[in-house]
């Protein structure tokens, strides 16, 4: 087996303590978005808009993944495990895995504690992803 | 492509029985994952077609996805919705040949117009007169449903067994299987879909990607219905749960045909014409598989990016619109909704 998220999680926060550069990976691009939609867009030729739209789009979901992936993944293996408390040793990919397979052969289908979890990461993987369509969504 | 485009005018002009085609403006068009369109403007001398056309020339990108018929299929099921009245460019001619333009290719009339589902949702011309077009495309997929197995024959397309909505979570698990990694949300979504699937089944032709971005509309008005590559035998209601549903509002979510106006005209349009009535469950079930059908395409798209060699932004973010698709899926089949065998 390789390493687990625990192990993986352990080892980001130990590299927190090593010294960074700032501003921030999250911080630059953050940046450079407000720099490409507030000054070079509204100077792009028609024909390369969306192909900007496209970029700044791109960069803005990676901001937010660079912010939120570790506490995306700590709840993830966490709801994971406490649906599969004899599977603590496996990881979040092959927890994953198990579960696909109990959900497709029907294991679940009236679990409404497998349908929160799955609720759950999903909301946390659209804030990511598309957090206004989540807004949108939730409002209606 | 100067060689390419002698032996190309070669074909037309045989085609068109002219003494010679001449072509004034050869350019690829945008959009198209997987197919490749090009403009293209002739002159021909002479025989059937005398004088000047724009036309289409359809090919295969280099990539294909496996589910989407040739070129040569595509130009069938247009040459059969074109004499049945449904309002598709008129198919001309298909070339199954490499040596005219390395693919095989067919040519169809230009229509025009704008496709762009994002910019049509908030075009003032189609929200002036929306229930109007609205029932005009409920007619228009009334004639493309008059096509039955009963009526018409294509030798590639078979049956779904043992229904249409099985067969369809079958392929998805298949699709699933091929990729990398496990997808939970999506597995529920096909565990409901499997659960709940309709027993009654009415085979028509169904185009399956029959939505605002592949109608081609001018000015408000219907000019062509694009995009044949995916169109197969499947119960009526796919077609119009895959109009309705809210992945293919373009953020007019409230607009729930399309995104540009009232269900009830496009349905209205589309019973007048069909003598069909449309089963609102039935309805709701085949909105669900639209969204399924989407995320697992929205998987196989980002995966082209990331395993396929196909390197491309475009790829990459419809592979993220996936969140969205499963977040809706969760929305319409929550544990209770789940029918028990």
């Amino acid at each position: 087996m390789g390493v687990t998220k625990d192990d993986w999680s352990k080892k980001i926060k130990n590299e927190v303590n090593v010294e960074r550069d700032s501003p921030t990976a999250k911080n630059l691009l953050e940046t450079a978005i407000s720099l490409l939609r507030n000054q070079v867009l509204p100077n792009t030729p028609v024909s390369q808009k969306l192909n900007l739209l496209m970029i700044s789009n791109a960069m803005a979901i990676a901001a937010r993944e660079l912010n939120e992936s570790i506490e995306l993944e700590e709840a993830t293996a966490s709801d994971l495990k406490r649906l599969y408390p004899d599977k603590i040793q496996n990881n979040i990919a092959e927890l994953n895995s198990i579960l696909s397979s109990d959900i497709r052969s029907g294991k679940f289908d009236d679990s409404d504690a497998v349908y929160s979890v799955l609720l759950d990461n999903t909301r946390r993987r659209l804030e990511i992803s598309n957090p206004r369509h989540l807004r949108n969504s939730e409002s209606r | 492509m100067a060689l390419g485009l002698e032996k190309l005018s070669g074909f037309l002009s045989e085609k068109a029985q002219a003494d010679c085609c001449r072509i004034m403006h050869f350019e690829k068009m945008s959009g198209g994952a997987i197919q490749e369109n090009y403009a293209l403007d002739v002159v021909f001398e002479g025989g059937l077609l005398n004088g000047s056309h724009e036309l289409v020339l359809r090919t295969d990108a280099p990539s294909l996805v496996e589910v989407s018929h040739t070129r040569a299929q595509e130009f069938e099921l247009l040459r059969k919705a074109y004499e049945a009245g449904v309002m598709v460019p008129e198919p001309l001619w298909v070339c199954l040949d490499p040596s005219i333009f390395e693919r095989p290719f067919y040519i169809m009339r230009r229509v025009k117009g704008v496709a762009e589902g994002h910019i049509l949702v908030k075009d003032e011309a189609i929200k002036t007169n929306a229930e109007g077009l609205l029932e005009h495309l409920g007619v228009q997929l009334a004639k493309i449903h008059s096509i039955t197995p009963e009526s018409h024959t294509f030798d590639f397309l078979a049956a779904p067994n043992p229904t249409p909505a099985i067969a369809g979570v079958e392929f998805f698990r298949k699709c699933l299987d091929r990729l990398p990694g496990a997808h939970p949300t999506i597995e529920w979504g096909l565990r409901w879909l499997e659960l709940n699937s309709p027993e009654n089944v009415t085979l028509v032709l169904n185009h399956r990607d029959y939505r605002i971005g592949n109608l081609m509309l001018d000015n408000g008005v219907l000019t062509g219905i694009l995009d044949w590559e995916f169109a197969d035998w499947s119960d009526y209601h796919e077609d119009i749960g895959w109009f309705c549903a809210r992945c293919w509002r373009f953020g007019n979510f409230s607009l729930e045909a399309g995104g540009i106006g009232s269900r009830e005209a496009f349905y209205r349009g589309y019973t007048d014409i069909s003598g069909r009535s449309i089963d609102p469950a039935q309805a709701f079930y085949w909105e669900v598989f639209a969204h399924m059908r989407w995320a697992v395409i929205a998987i196989q798209q980002g995966e082209r990016h990331v395993t396929g060699g196909e390197e491309s932004l475009h790829l990459a973010l419809t592979g993220r619109v996936c969140a969205e698709l499963e977040w809706e899926l969760l929305r319409m089949t929550g544990p209770k909704k789940l029918k028990t065998r």
